[in-house]
């Protein structure tokens, strides 16, 4: 049974989600413009988001599960950083969506298909955010975003992308696995975000011209 | 680091946008095919332009490196944590994991499915200049100003890497190396923070000068990109294609229903 429609609905109700959320957000005004400095910011934060990957892709994180703990450390805990660097309403789903683009214009080829996953990813942490507040001053609101992304990643991953889009079907004990290590993974970025925020925020004070 | 060839072939002079929809028309009918025959099809339809670029030897290892990869790692990912019955096993490693046969056949298929959508995309970006592809977006309505984004972290990323190789010495030199996962992690953090700082200093600078260029102003690219007759010759084929794949996919249903 072609069970495509699935991952079709999943992405029609996202959209759907996504324009009533922008929708509501222009009405409040929750968008602020993003200025040059902050463009480059994110434009520097997508490239990192990259670059943090490119070590890591080969020993451990080859082996099947491991890789989902592996990669999410260095990606959470620059994202997180990130998050800090320029607190604006969409600079999440612009993180998560540019980096996806940009790996996949660098080498991967481009693939729409994984567009829908990107912003999915992106909103539900956009959604957190506005409930929340924007600073990520505690310890509990960084870790809550960055367990929020992996949670949302690695199970729209394994429970829609994977059986409807490209039809890889897996165990559940091996989804329950991987999601767990994801989560883990993200756990631990958020702490180093956490512990580092201060010192990148003081660097990025004094990085003036 | 970006994968462009520079030797100019037929398919190099093709419009950027024509390459982006042969990837999304590959995109979908990989999606929507599900027969492992019209599968096979498709991953043989995909790898013909690659004899007309004729890529350098390194390339073509490069890309059956990654074929050997996908095919193997999808085979016995499937062919271990398959979550379907029935399963005929192979080899069991512990209680409850073991190789199925029909993990590994499935594995297979779905591997035609990914060298497709792999080996089509990464004939995009062999032939195309990663500014000409941002160009292409900014020219199908994605905003200049994320185009202008993505350009930048273009631009950001062998100065990052330099970097980032920069200060790893440094600290190595400060005896800061080591081998394994938890060195790794250490060093992981500990360039972080200088590499950040670095990073937002070039940042900063690239965000002044593209100020005093007046980059909020209206933007007329130096480059146009415009359709030549060949152009929509490729676009009318890939739209045949996407009906007859769409056919394909509806007559290829049946045979599936019967193969699982």
């Amino acid at each position: 049974m072609n069970l495509a429609w699935l991952y079709w609905g999943s992405v029609f109700v996202l959209l759907m989600a996504i324009s009533s959320a922008f929708i509501l957000a222009v009405r409040q005004k929750a968008f602020h413009a993003l200025t040059t400095l902050e463009l480059a910011t994110v434009a520097l934060l997508i490239c990192l988001l990259y670059v943090s990957a490119i070590p890591w892709q080969v020993g451990f994180a080859k082996v099947p599960g491991l890789d989902a703990l592996v990669f999410s450390i260095p990606y959470t805990a620059i994202f997180l950083l990130g998050l800090r660097l320029v607190p604006k309403a969409g600079v999440a789903t612009l993180m998560i969506f540019g980096s996806g683009l940009f790996g996949q214009l660098l080498g991967r080829g481009l693939n729409p298909a994984w567009w829908p996953y990107y912003l999915m990813c992106g909103a539900g942490v956009e959604i957190f955010l506005f409930l929340v507040g924007r600073s990520m001053r505690s310890f509990w609101a960084m870790l809550g975003a960055g367990v929020l992304r992996g949670l949302l990643a690695y199970s729209y991953m394994y429970l829609i992308l994977a059986p409807f889009l490209w039809h890889q079907f897996y165990a559940w004990w091996y989804v329950g696995l991987k999601t767990s290590l994801g989560v883990v993974g993200c756990t631990i970025g958020s702490w180093l975000a956490w512990r580092l925020a201060p010192a990148v925020e003081k660097a990025a004070r004094y990085s003036n011209l | 680091m970006i994968a462009c060839l520079d030797h100019p072939s037929p398919v190099h002079t093709l419009d950027a946008r024509v390459k982006i929809a042969w990837s999304v028309v590959i995109s979908l009918l990989a999606v929507i095919l599900i027969d492992p025959l019209f599968l096979a099809g498709l991953l043989i339809l995909t790898v013909l332009p690659w004899f007309v670029v004729r890529p350098p030897f390194a390339r073509i290892r490069m890309l059956l490196i990654l074929v050997v990869i996908t095919t193997l790692g999808t085979m016995i990912s499937q062919g271990f944590f398959y979550g379907r019955e029935p399963r005929t096993e192979l080899l069991t490693l512990l209680p409850g994991l073991s190789l199925s046969q029909e993990g590994v056949i499935y594995g297979a298929i779905v591997s035609l499915r990914l060298l497709s959508v792999l080996t089509a995309g990464m004939l995009v970006i062999l032939t195309t200049h990663p500014s000409d592809l941002i160009l292409a977006l900014t020219k199908l309505r994605v905003p200049y100003w994320f185009a202008f984004m993505l350009t930048l972290a273009l631009r950001f990323l062998p100065e990052t890497i330099e970097q980032a190789k920069r200060i790893m010495v440094a600290q190595e030199l400060r005896g800061a190396g080591g081998k394994g996962l938890i060195s790794a992690g250490r060093r992981f953090r500990l360039l972080l923070v200088p590499l950040l700082a670095a990073s937002l200093r070039s940042a900063r600078q690239v965000a002044l000068a593209a100020e005093v260029r007046a980059y909020s102003a209206h933007r007329i690219p130096s480059k146009d990109l415009r359709f030549s007759p060949v152009d929509w010759w490729v676009m009318g084929g890939l739209t045949l294609l996407t009906i007859l794949g769409v056919i394909a996919a509806i007559v290829g249903r049946g045979a599936v229903e019967v193969m699982r």
